[in-house]
C-alpha cells in the first residue's frame, strides 16, 4: 500500500475582484498521485501548475481564499484531515522550503534553531539536543558541524542553509518530505550535492520525498517516478525511464521537447503557447488550447488511461498513435 | 473563451460596484473619501445649507445654547456656529487645496533632482530638512506669518512652503530606490538622456508615494493653519475659520458656553482625521504589489 | 599584449572591476578579462554565482566603468567615454535583462516601450514610428492587442518578447543577453531561444550570451568563456569545449549538469567547499582552493593559458603535462537497483 494517496484533489482560489465580482481561481483541478514508501517522486510543471499548491495541501497550510473544493488525501492507511494533518505536520510530514537563506530566523543562531524544533515536539534534555543536532549535520554532510552550530544563518552560503533545512527537516525522522524547489538558486556545483544528500538520507532511512521541482534534469536525476502537472491536474504519472522514453501526453513531450538537450537533437519545436489562465479555463481536457493534436472530443474531460500498472495519463489519445 | 491570453478586464465594472470593490479592499480610503468627500460637498454648498451668514450677527442672541433657532448655538458676537462651521470647510480647503498644490510644485521636482542628480541639491536639501526637524515648524511658521502679515495669502504660502521639503523627502526617497531599478537601468542601456529619465522613468513612478503622502501633508496644513489662527496670527476673527473660532470660543469654555469652541472643534477633527485616512488607504490602494496581484 | 584584433566587433583587454565594499576592502568581480566577439558570432559566458558574469555585461555596455583595461566596440574605444557620448552607439550595443518583470517601466504601455528606442536613436516620422513598432511586435509575436497594456498585465515571457523587440528595435550590432532565460518557464523559455535563432539569422547580429546554464549556452552559443572568480579560466569553440573540457573547472561543471535524460548516468566530480569570496585575490590559481588536482605550485603560480587548439584555450598548469583529466568518481552517484516497478501499487489517478 503506498504511504501517500492523493485522489483527484481539486482547490479553487475564490476572492472578490475590484469590481465586487466573485472570481474563482481554479488552481487544483484533479491532483492524483501516490508516493511509496521508500521513493523519490518528482511532481514537475511550471508557473502556476498548482506543484507548490499541491505541497501546501498536503501539508495542511491552505488558507482562504484557497478551498479544498475535492478530493482525497490519505496518508499511511488513513485519510489526512484537518486533524491528521497538524498531528503528522513537522514531525512524519515535513517540508524543505525553497528560499534556504530566507527560511532560517535571521536572530537564531543556527544550533539553537535546530535544539528549538526538537524541543517543540518532544521533552529533550538541551545538552540531548545539541548532540542530536551536531549528528544532524554530520549526517546532511556539513564539513564542521561545531562551526556551523554556533553561526548566524546570514554566514552560511546557500547551500549550507539548504543543508541546515534538510537537517531540520530530519529532525522527527518524517516518513516524507516534501522538497519545494530545493536546489532553485543555487549553483549547479552545489546543487548535484544538495540533491545527493538528499538522496541518501531518503534511502539510508527509508522515507519517501515529494520533489516539487521545474527542472527536467532534476527529474531525470534524481526521482523514481514523475508526476507532471499542467493547469493544476496531473496529466501524466509514470516511472521517470517510461516518462521520458514512453511520453504519452501531448504536454509532457512538449516540455521534454523544449529543453535545450532536445532542442539540439530535434531543432526548434513550434512555439509553445502562452500560460494558463485559471480563471478561464477550457472545458473538458485543460490542455485543449494548447494542444496541436486536439480535437472536438477534447471538450469532454480526458478519464484516465493506465498504458501500465504505473503509467497513468490523462489524454483521450493516450495509448492511440500520435 | 477566446485565447486570448491577456487577462480579460472585459467590460468595465459599474461605479457602484468598483466603490465596494475599492471599500472592501481598503475600508480605510472609503471612510477617508467618505469624510472628505461629505465636507467638500459641504463646503461647495455652503451658501445653500448654512441657514444664516456666518457674519449675521444677531445682537439680541448672543451666547445662544443650541436650540431650535441655532442648532449649534451661537457665538459672542450673536453668530450662528452651525453657519460659521460650514463655511469653515471653505477656509479649511481654501488652504488645504493650494497649499498641497505649492507642495507638489515645489516638493516634487526637488526631490526628483535632489534624488537622480544627487550632489549639491541633495546636500542643501537634507540640511533644510535637518533644520526644519530641529525647529518646531510652528513657532517657525509663527514668525514668518507674523513677520509678513497674517493673511490667508501668507498663511497659504508659509504652510505650502514650510513643507514642500518633507514632500521632497519622501519623494528623494522613492527616486533614490527607483535609480538603481531594473528599468530605469534598461531605459540608460536603451539611450535614453539624463532629463527623459528623470522625467518619463522615475517621475511617474515616485508620483505614486507623492500622491499618497499628499492628504496626509494637507492634514497637517489644515492643523498647522488652524493653530496659526488659534494663536491670533493667521486668519482674523470674523472670518469663519476654525481656528479662530476656538480662539473666540475658548474663553467662554470656562463660563459654561461650551459650544462656541467645541464644534468647530469637532469640524477640525473630523477633517484631519478624513484626509489622514484618505492618505492611508491611498497607500495601500497604489501599491503597485497589491494592484498586480488582484487575488 | 594583444591589441584590438582587426575585424572583431567588439574586444576586450585585460578587462578588471573593483567595488569597493568598504572598510578598505573590495570585490575583485572581475580580473584582467580579455576577449573578442566578431561580427555575428554569438559568445557565451558561462558562470556559477560570483564568477564576474553580469558584471562584465555591464562593464561591456558601459553601464558601469571599468577599474583597468580597455573596451573596444565597432573600431572605437569606449572604455572611458562619458554617458552623452556613449548614448549615441546604444543604437548599435544593446542589452536585455534577466528579470522581465523589472526590466521595464510599470507606468509605461508596452508600445511606448517598445517605440523608445526608435524615437531616440532613429529620426521617423510618427507613422513610420508606429508602423515599426506593430512590425517588431509582429516579429517577436507580441499580439496587436497587447501593445495598449501595462507590464503587469503581460506574463513573463511576453515580457521578455518585449525586451528583446526593444532591444531590436535600432537594429543592433551586439547585444549582450543576462540570463536572458533563467526567470521563464521551460516551454517559454524554448520560445525565447528559437526567437533569438531567429533574430540571429536573419539580422547577423552578434550576441554575448550571460548565463549559468551550460545546457543553454550549448545551443545558443558559438563559442564559450568559462568564467571563475572573475577570471576567464577556460575558452574555446563551444563544441570543443562540451566534448573537451580541459579546465578540471569547466570539468566539474560539465560533470554536475543534470541532463533531462534518464539514460545519461550521473557521475560527477566532487567539489569540496564552495566558491571563495572575492575579497582577496589569491597569488595563484584561482580554483586552487577547491582543485581536486591541485598542485602546491597552483596556489603560488597564476597560471598562464596554454594552447589546446587555435581556438581553444585554459589557465591550467596540469594541461602541459596532461595530468589535468579528473578521474571520474563512478558509483558513487548511483544507487543499488529499486524494486522492481511491478511490486509497487497502481498510480493511476481516478477521475
Amino acid at each position: 500500500m503506498p504511504l501517500l494517496t492523493i485522489d483527484n484533489l481539486h482547490v479553487h482560489f475564490i476572492a472578490r475582484d475590484l469590481g465586487d465580482r466573485v472570481r474563482t481561481a481554479r488552481a487544483l483541478n484533479g491532483v492524483s498521485l501516490t508516493v511509496d514508501e521508500g521513493e523519490i517522486v518528482g511532481l514537475v510543471g511550471e508557473t502556476g501548475a498548482g506543484k507548490s499548491l499541491t505541497g501546501l495541501a498536503l501539508l495542511g497550510l491552505l488558507r482562504p481564499p484557497a478551498h479544498i473544493v475535492a478530493g482525497t488525501i490519505t496518508f499511511e492507511g488513513a485519510p489526512l484531515d484537518a486533524a491528521a494533518i497538524s498531528a503528522a505536520r513537522g514531525k512524519r510530514i515535513t517540508l524543505i522550503p525553497q528560499s534556504p537563506l530566507t527560511s532560517l530566523d535571521p536572530l537564531c543562531r543556527v544550533g539553537d534553531q535546530l535544539v528549538r524544533v526538537q524541543r517543540e515536539h518532544a521533552n529533550v534534555s538541551r545538552r540531548a539536543a545539541i548532540e542530536r543536532a551536531r549528528a544532524l549535520l554530520a549526517e546532511v554532510r556539513i564539513p564542521d558541524p561545531d562551526r556551523c552550530l554556533r553561526a548566524w544563518p546570514h554566514e552560511l552560503s546557500g547551500g549550507m542553509a539548504q543543508r541546515v533545512l534538510i537537517a531540520m527537516a530530519l529532525v522527527h525522522r518524517p516518513r516524507l518530505i516534501i522538497a519545494d524547489e530545493p536546489t532553485t538558486g543555487l549553483d549547479v556545483t552545489v546543487q548535484a550535492d544538495v540533491l545527493d544528500t538528499l538522496r541518501n538520507l531518503v534511502r539510508v532511512h527509508r522515507m519517501s520525498a515529494l520533489l516539487v521541482t521545474h527542472d527536467l534534469g532534476v527529474v531525470a536525476q534524481y526521482c523514481d517516478r514523475v508526476a507532471v502537472l499542467f493547469a493544476g491536474t496531473s496529466v501524466e504519472c509514470a516511472p521517470t525511464a517510461t516518462l521520458f522514453e514512453a511520453t504519452a501526453h501531448p504536454y509532457t513531450r512538449t516540455l521534454i521537447a523544449s529543453t535545450p538537450h532536445a532542442i539540439r537533437r530535434q531543432g526548434y519545436a513550434a512555439a509553445s503557447g502562452t500560460p494558463p489562465d485559471l480563471y478561464a479555463l477550457p472545458l473538458g481536457c485543460v490542455y485543449r488550447e494548447r494542444c496541436d493534436q486536439a480535437t472536438e472530443r477534447c471538450a469532454a474531460a480526458p478519464t484516465t488511461t493506465a498504458l501500465s500498472p504505473t503509467h497513468a495519463v490523462q489524454c483521450h489519445f493516450a495509448g492511440a498513435t500520435p | 473563451m477566446s485565447t486570448s491570453s491577456l487577462t480579460a478586464t472585459a467590460a468595465a465594472p459599474g461605479i457602484v460596484a468598483r466603490s465596494r470593490g475599492i471599500a472592501r479592499r481598503s475600508p480605510t480610503f472609503a471612510v477617508g473619501a467618505l469624510i472628505v468627500g461629505t465636507m467638500l460637498l459641504v463646503a461647495l454648498l455652503a451658501e445653500v445649507i448654512a441657514p444664516y451668514s456666518p457674519t449675521e450677527a444677531f445682537s439680541s442672541n448672543v451666547l445662544n445654547a443650541p436650540g431650535a433657532r441655532f442648532l449649534l448655538g451661537t457665538d459672542g458676537n450673536g453668530m450662528d456656529v452651525l453657519s460659521r462651521v460650514i463655511h469653515g470647510t471653505r477656509y479649511a480647503f481654501g488652504i488645504a487645496l493650494p497649499a498641497g498644490l505649492i507642495m507638489l510644485l515645489v516638493g516634487v521636482p526637488l526631490g526628483v533632482l535632489a534624488g537622480y542628480k544627487g550632489g549639491i541639491v541633495d546636500e542643501v536639501l537634507l540640511r533644510v530638512l535637518d533644520v526644519l526637524r530641529a525647529f518646531p515648524t510652528i513657532i517657525l511658521a509663527l514668525a514668518v506669518v507674523a513677520a509678513m502679515g497674517p493673511n490667508l495669502f501668507n498663511v497659504i504660502l508659509v504652510v505650502g512652503l514650510l513643507d514642500s521639503p518633507i514632500l521632497a523627502r519622501i519623494v528623494r526617497a522613492e527616486v533614490l530606490a527607483l535609480r538603481e531599478a531594473t528599468f530605469v537601468r534598461a531605459a540608460i542601456a536603451v539611450g535614453n538622456p539624463p532629463w527623459r529619465i528623470m522625467v518619463r522613468h522615475i517621475l511617474p513612478n515616485a508620483l505614486l508615494g507623492a500622491t499618497a503622502q499628499l492628504p496626509v501633508r494637507m492634514a497637517w496644513a489644515v492643523r498647522i493653519s488652524a493653530t496659526l489662527a488659534f494663536i491670533g496670527v493667521g486668519v482674523q476673527a470674523p472670518a469663519p475659520e476654525w481656528g479662530a473660532m476656538i480662539r473666540q470660543g475658548a474663553e467662554y469654555v470656562i463660563s459654561g458656553e461650551w459650544w462656541v469652541a467645541t464644534f468647530p472643534g469637532l469640524a477640525l477633527i473630523g477633517m484631519v482625521l478624513g484626509l489622514n485616512l484618505l492618505g492611508d488607504g491611498l497607500s495601500d490602494l497604489l501599491d503597485p504589489r497589491r494592484l498586480a496581484s488582484g487575488r | 599584449m594583444s591589441t584590438s584584433t582587426p575585424g572583431a566587433l567588439l574586444h576586450v583587454d585585460a578587462l578588471s572591476k573593483r567595488f569597493p565594499i568598504g572598510a578598505g576592502q573590495q570585490v575583485h568581480a572581475v580580473n584582467d578579462v580579455s576577449f573578442g566577439i566578431a561580427p555575428g558570432e554569438a559568445v557565451g559566458l558561462v558562470g556559477e554565482s560570483g564568477s564576474g558574469k553580469s558584471t562584465i555585461g555591464l562593464l561591456v555596455t558601459r553601464l558601469i566603468a571599468p577599474s583597468s583595461g580597455q573596451i573596444v566596440f565597432a573600431g572605437q574605444d569606449i572604455t572611458a567615454l562619458g554617458d552623452s557620448a556613449m548614448r549615441p552607439l546604444r543604437a548599435a550595443l544593446q542589452l536585455v535583462f534577466q528579470n522581465p518583470w523589472g526590466a521595464l517601466n510599470p507606468r509605461m504601455t508596452i508600445r511606448a516601450a517598445i517605440e523608445e528606442p526608435i524615437r531616440l536613436h532613429l529620426a521617423l516620422d510618427p507613422a513610420a514610428r508606429a508602423s515599426r513598432v506593430r512590425e517588431l511586435a509582429d516579429r517577436v509575436r507580441i499580439p496587436a492587442a497587447a501593445l495598449d497594456r501595462y507590464p503587469h498585465e503581460l506574463s513573463g515571457g511576453q515580457l521578455q518578447r518585449v525586451g528583446i523587440a526593444r532591444a531590436i528595435a535600432t537594429k543592433p550590432r551586439l547585444i549582450v543577453l543576462d540570463e536572458p532565460t533563467s526567470s521563464l518557464d521551460l516551454s517559454v523559455r524554448a520560445g525565447i531561444l528559437a526567437l533569438l535563432d531567429e533574430i540571429r539569422r536573419e539580422t547577423g547580429v552578434a550576441l554575448l550570451f550571460i548565463s549559468h546554464d551550460l545546457e543553454t549556452v550549448e545551443l545558443v552559443t558559438d563559442r564559450v568563456l568559462v568564467l571563475y572568480l572573475g577570471r576567464v579560466v577556460e575558452q574555446a569553440r563551444t563544441t570543443e569545449l562540451f566534448s573537451n573540457p580541459a579546465h578540471p573547472y569547466t570539468q566539474a561543471l560539465l560533470s554536475a549538469t543534470l541532463k533531462p535524460d534518464p539514460r545519461t548516468r550521473l557521475s560527477r566530480h566532487v567539489l569540496h567547499g564552495e566558491i571563495p569570496r572575492p575579497t582577496v585575490l589569491p597569488p595563484g590559481c584561482v580554483f586552487a582552493s577547491r582543485c581536486p588536482i591541485a598542485l602546491e605550485s597552483c596556489a603560488r603560480d597564476n597560471p598562464a593559458p596554454y594552447t589546446l587548439s587555435p581556438s581553444h584555450h585554459a589557465c591550467c598548469a596540469r594541461i602541459a603535462t596532461d595530468s589535468h583529466r579528473l578521474v571520474r568518481a563512478e558509483a558513487t552517484s548511483h544507487e543499488p537497483t529499486r524494486e522492481p516497478a511491478a511490486a509497487r501499487s497502481n498510480p493511476a489517478p481516478s477521475t
